[in-house]
C-alpha cells in the first residue's frame, strides 16, 4: 500500500476534527504490520500538527495566554522544565523556538569556542 | 588611550551581539536508519546537501529531499542512531575549513586531521559543491606543468589549468606517473620568478597502507612540504569517497583565489564512481546502464570543470588536474572511461603490453594524446622533441615488418634503429623526475642521431652518465636550458659538444 493512500486513510479516521477511535480500529485491521507503522506515523504527525508544546522553567501562564490567543485553532500542552532556569521553549510543527536562558548560556559558549579556536 | 571601561563596554557589546534574538532550530525525527542512510521525517525546510546533525554530535547531509522525509547520509562510521532521534539543520551547506596550515598534512574530506597532529586553524569555509568559473573569466592555458617524464613533456605536454587524464589497467603506473609529477615540483621551491605549484593528491577508495607509502615517499623526496593529502580510505562510508574530490577541489580553489597554481589528483575516480553508484542505489535513486545513477556524467563533469586557468583580473591562479581511471583489461570504451576521456582535454594511455616489456611509463603514445599541446610547451622542449612523435609512430609502423626477418633497405634499418633507441631513452626509473636541461640534453641526443652507434642496451646507462657529466661540466648550459628559452645556434653548438666529449670517455670506458 502506498504512502499516498495510506495519508488518505488517515485523513479518513478524523470525524469533526478529531481522531475516531472505530474507524482507527477498523482500519488498523485490515492493514499490514508495515504499512499499520506508516499508518501511526502519519496520525501522530497530524495530531503534532494540532499541538503547540509550550514549556517554561517557572509556569508562566502570561505566555500560554498569547500562543492560545494567536493560535485560536491549536491545542496549546504545557510543560515545565527548571532547568531552563528562566524563560520558554516552544514548539510549533518542526520548529523549536528557544528564548530561555540555558539556551542564552549555551550560545555565548559556543560563540567563544567558535572565535577563539 | 583606550581605557578599561571602554574595553568592558565593548566586550558587553559582542556579548550581546551573541545573546540578542531568540535561536529557532528546525528539527526532525529519524523514521528508519540503514545501510547508512537515514530517513527523517519533519525539516521541513531542509536545503539540499545541507548539514545536519543527530543527538549524539555526528552529522550527516541530506541528499534526498521527498515529499515528506529528507534521506540523510551519516558522514562517520559511527553510527548509533536510532528511530525516533532528533535531528537538526545546521543551515550550512558541506564546506571545508581552508588554511595554508593545510600544507604537509592529511586530512578527510570533512576537514579532520588523519596524521595525528594538531587540530587545524580556524581557515576559510570553502564550500564543497560550487560552480566553475565562467567563460569571462578563464584564460587560455599557457603555461607549462612540468611532470619530469620524458614521455610526457615530449609528447603529450600539460598545462596548468589543464584537465589530463592517466588511463590503464591496475598495476601499470597510474599513480607513479601522478607522484613523479608531484615530486618534480620541488624544483620550483624557492625559485626567484617561478611559482610553487601547490599539489593536492586525493586518495578515493584506495588501501590505506597505499596511502601511508605514497605520504612516506613524499616525505623522502621533501615533497610533503608544499602537499596536501585528502584521504577516504576504502575503510571510510561511501558517503566519505563520494565528497573527497570535491574536498580537494575546494581546497585547491582556496589556493587558487589567492593566485597560486594548484595541481590535484583525483587517485581514483573510477572508485569514486562505485561510491557514487552505491549511495544512489540505497537513495533507491533510478538505476541507469551498469547500475550507475543517470547523473554520473554530472559527477565527474562539474568536478572537472573547476580545473581552471584564471585571467590576471581574477588573480591569475590555476588549478590543473591528473584524475585517474582504471580500466578493466585495457577497455578504454567502457561506462565511466569514455565519460571521463570525453570531459578531459586529453589523455595518458598506460599499456600493459608495453609495461610487461619492459617500457616503463608505460604510456602508448599513439593513443595518449594531450589537446593543449604544444602551447603547454617551452620553446626549446618543442624544438628538440618535435619530430619524436612522428619518428615512435614510423618505428612501430616499420617494427612489424622487421619481424618478418627480410632483407631491408639501409634507410629503413636506420629508421628502425633509431626507433629503438627512441624508445629506450624514453624510458624512466620511477621516482627520477628530470629537470627540462636534463630532458633536452637527452632527447636532443637521440633525435640528432647521437646515439646510434650507442648498443641499445646501453642507451640508459648512457643517458645517466651523460646527465652526470653535464651536471659537473655544463652548469652555465644547464641554467640556460632550464630557462626554456628557444635554442640558438650557439647553444646547439655547446650541446654537441658536450655530448660527443661524454661519448670519447664513454666509448673507452665500454
Amino acid at each position: 500500500m502506498n504512502k499516498t493512500f495510506l495519508k488518505k486513510l488517515a485523513i479518513a479516521s478524523y470525524k469533526n476534527g478529531e481522531l475516531d477511535q472505530k474507524t482507527a480500529f477498523k482500519i488498523a485491521d485490515r492493514l499490514s504490520k508495515k504499512d499499520l507503522k506508516q499508518y501511526i506515523r502519519i496520525i501522530k504527525a497530524s495530531e503534532k500538527a494540532k499541538n503547540i508544546y509550550l514549556t517554561t522553567a517557572l509556569g508562566d501562564k502570561n505566555t500560554e495566554k498569547q500562543l492560545k490567543y494567536i493560535f485560536k485553532d491549536k491545542n496549546i500542552i504545557v510543560n515545565q522544565d527548571s532547568s531552563m532556569m528562566l524563560g520558554s521553549r516552544i514548539e510549533i510543527n518542526d520548529d523549536i523556538f528557544e528564548m530561555n536562558l540555558k539556551n542564552t548560556l549555551e550560545n555565548i559558549i559556543e560563540n567563544i569556542d567558535q572565535n577563539n579556536d | 588611550m583606550i581605557n578599561s571601561d571602554q574595553i568592558i563596554k565593548q566586550l558587553e557589546q559582542k556579548l550581546g551581539s551573541s545573546t540578542s534574538g531568540v535561536k529557532v532550530e528546525h528539527v526532525g525525527i529519524v523514521e528508519q536508519n540503514h545501510d547508512g542512510v537515514i530517513r527523517a521525517s519533519g525539516l521541513s525546510k531542509a536545503m539540499m546537501g545541507e548539514i545536519v546533525e543527530f543527538q549524539k554530535g555526528v552529522q550527516g547531509v541530506i541528499l534526498n529531499l521527498d515529499e515528506d522525509s529528507v534521506s540523510i547520509v551519516v558522514l562517520s562510521s559511527d553510527n548509533d542512531i536510532r528511530e525516533g532521534d532528533k535531528v537538526k539543520r545546521t543551515e550550512k551547506l558541506l564546506s571545508i575549513e581552508a588554511h595554508d596550515d593545510l600544507l604537509g598534512r592529511v586530512v578527510d574530506p570533512i576537514g579532520t586531521p588523519l596524521d595525528g597532529k594538531l587540530k587545524i586553524k580556524k581557515g576559510k569555509l570553502m564550500p564543497l559543491e560550487k560552480i566553475a568559473a565562467g567563460v569571462i573569466d578563464r584564460s587560455p592555458v599557457d603555461t607549462p606543468l612540468k611532470t619530469g617524464i620524458k614521455a610526457i613533456d615530449a609528447m603529450i605536454p600539460v598545462g596548468r589549468g589543464q584537465r589530463e587524464l592517466i588511463i590503464g589497467d591496475r598495476g601499470l603506473g597510474k599513480t607513479a606517473v601522478a607522484i613523479d609529477t608531484i615530486i618534480n615540483q620541488r624544483q620550483l621551491q624557492n625559485k626567484k620568478g617561478k611559482k610553487q605549484v601547490i599539489c593536492i593528491y586525493t586518495a578515493i577508495g584506495q588501501k590505506q597502507s597505499s596511502i601511508s607509502q605514497v605520504v612516506d615517499r613524499l616525505k623522502e623526496e621533501n615533497a610533503f612540504d608544499y602537499t596536501i593529502v585528502v584521504a577516504a580510505p576504502a575503510s571510510a562510508p561511501a558517503a566519505l569517497q563520494y565528497l573527497a574530490p570535491y574536498a580537494a577541489s575546494a581546497i585547491g580553489e582556496y589556493f587558487m583565489e589567492k593566485g597560486e597554481d594548484v595541481l590535484i589528483v583525483y587517485d581514483d575516480l573510477t572508485k569514486h564512481a562505485w561510491a557514487y553508484r552505491q549511495l544512489s542505489l540505497v537513495l533507491k535513486r533510478p538505476a541507469g546502464r551498469e547500475a550507475y545513477p543517470g547523473d554520473v556524467f554530472y559527477l565527474h563533469s562539474r568536478l572537472l570543470e573547476r580545473a581552471v586557468r584564471l585571467n590576471k583580473e581574477k588573480g591569475g591562479g590555476s588549478i590543473t588536474a591528473l584524475p585517474i581511471i582504471e580500466t578493466q583489461a585495457g577497455d578504454i570504451s567502457a561506462y565511466i572511461p569514455t565519460n571521463v576521456i570525453s570531459i578531459t582535454d586529453g589523455q595518458i594511455f598506460l599499456q600493459s603490453d608495453l609495461f610487461n616489456i619492459g617500457v616503463r611509463p608505460a604510456i602508448n603514445p599513439g593513443n595518449s594524446v594531450s589537446r593543449v599541446g604544444g602551447a603547454a610547451q617551452t620553446k626549446a622542449i618543442k624544438s628538440v622533441a618535435g619530430k619524436l612523435r612522428l619518428e615512435l609512430a614510423q618505428y612501430n609502423s616499420l617494427a612489424a615488418f622487421a619481424q618478418f626477418g627480410s632483407e631491408l633497405d639501409e634507410s629503413t634499418m636506420k629508421q628502425l634503429e633509431r626507433g629503438k633507441r627512441s624508445v629506450e631513452i624514453l624510458k624512466q626509473p620511477q621516482y627520477s623526475p628530470l629537470s627540462e636541461a636534463l630532458e633536452i640534453i637527452s632527447l636532443w641526443s637521440v633525435t640528432n642521431g647521437h646515439l646510434d652507434d650507442v648498443p641499445v642496451e646501453k642507451v640508459g646507462e648512457f643517458e645517466k652518465q651523460l646527465h652526470e657529466y653535464a651536471k659537473a661540466h655544463a652548469k652555465k648550459l644547464i641554467d640556460k636550458l632550464n630557462t626554456g628559452e628557444k635554442l640558438e645556434d650557439q647553444t646547439i653548438n655547446e650541446l654537441k659538444k658536450i655530448v660527443e666529449d661524454f661519448k670519447k670517455g664513454f666509448k673507452i670506458s665500454n
